[in-house]
């Protein structure tokens, strides 16, 4: 038994419902802490997105005295309206005799390549182009032919001797088109 | 820190991979490689499929030039001539075939490209020769020369005198 400060007698289990009180207050104020409220916004979208599969590899393309063309598929998916772009590693457009590596000196067609998809036929540069001048409907896994073109003039071009080959690399760029 | 404050933070998170979700894989490349070689021995020889002489008197001459073209990728190479007629003189044809028995002008047809002037025959016989590469149906322009005798004969309406000349031409040849 304890003594109060006006000589009140305080009985034990008196002080432990004060104990249980309190501790039940201090849980309760704590709880009140954890379990706080509040929101978030979440927001998002879906992102613009192409993917292009261009024409398989080509190789012994025999060339033919005038115009000479082959040929590939290039295969596009996009969530939005896209165009493809197309360039070449040669600033002329021009195939160039290769041996495992350009050879230096070495032949060089008259003509540049041209490619063609659906709208356009580009004369390739080192600088993209467009091969689709407007912009075409979303799509998933489609097929486009694209038609590679050569002109070969026997009065200027001559063959190479093999392993050497004429060379070039075509590079296409698919984008979304706003 | 605080429930709320611990909230706000986990929210910014959200809202940071929310946008991050939100970027765009807007463009896409990817190359096609090409090779391949001109043809090896390649030759090509056009010729029209039929000329008209001029008409002429008996006794005089007849010409008309002749275009072949020829692509030749490698040298040397040559061209010969022969016709369907054993003498190299035209003779009478009506309608699909020659007539039977047949009229026939006295004098072979000649035929001449440059100082090589060949007289027909139904055998080959050298034309023209290269001895370089030539591309893209370089033109050759060839003289058919006839000439008429007096006594040759008018046909009859319908009628006509025709011979057939066959050029051959190659790599090699």
């Amino acid at each position: 038994m304890i003594e109060d400060e006006s000589g009140g007698k305080i009985t034990k289990p008196r002080i432990a419902i004060a104990i249980l009180t309190i501790i039940a207050l201090m849980i309760s104020f704590c709880a009140a802490v954890l379990t706080s409220t509040t929101s978030t916004e979440i927001v998002g979208n879906i992102g613009d997105r192409i993917d292009v599969m261009p024409p398989s590899k080509t190789e012994n393309w025999d060339l033919h005295s005038g115009p000479n063309s082959i040929e590939g598929t290039i295969i596009v998916t996009s969530n939005n309206y896209w165009g493809v772009n197309v360039k070449s590693d040669q600033e002329d457009g021009k195939m160039k005799e290769y041996s495992g590596g350009y050879v230096t000196g070495g032949k060089s067609l008259t003509y540049p390549m041209h490619v063609k998809m659906t709208d356009e036929d580009v004369q390739l540069t080192d600088q993209d182009q467009p091969l689709i001048v407007s912009g075409m409907d979303a799509a998933s896994n489609s097929q486009y032919a694209i038609t590679f073109s050569q002109e070969v003039d026997l009065n200027s071009d001559t063959r190479v001797t093999p392993p050497s080959r004429y060379h070039i690399v075509v590079t296409f760029t698919g984008f979304i088109q706003y | 820190m605080t429930g709320t404050t611990c909230f706000k933070f986990v929210g910014a998170i959200l809202l940071a991979s929310a946008a991050l979700i939100g970027s765009s894989f807007a463009s896409n490349t990817g190359d096609t490689v090409i090779e391949g070689n001109i043809v090896q021995d390649e030759f090509i020889l056009t010729a029209p499929s039929s000329l008209d002489l001029p008409a002429v008197y008996p006794g005089h001459t007849s010409s008309v030039e002749l275009e072949l073209k020829i692509t030749s990728n490698s040298a040397p190479w040559s061209v010969k001539v022969k016709s369907d007629s054993q003498y190299g003189t035209m003779r009478e044809f009506e309608g699909n075939d020659y007539s039977n028995p047949e009229a026939s002008l006295i004098n072979p047809m000649h035929v001449v490209y440059g100082a090589v002037n060949k007289t027909l025959s139904n055998e080959e016989q050298d034309l023209i020769t290269g001895e370089t590469g030539i591309g893209n149906e370089m033109p050759y322009y060839i003289e058919i020369i006839q000439n008429t005798d007096e006594s040759d004969s008018i046909l009859p309406s319908g009628h006509k005198y025709k011979i057939v000349l066959t050029f051959v031409g190659g790599i090699g040849y």
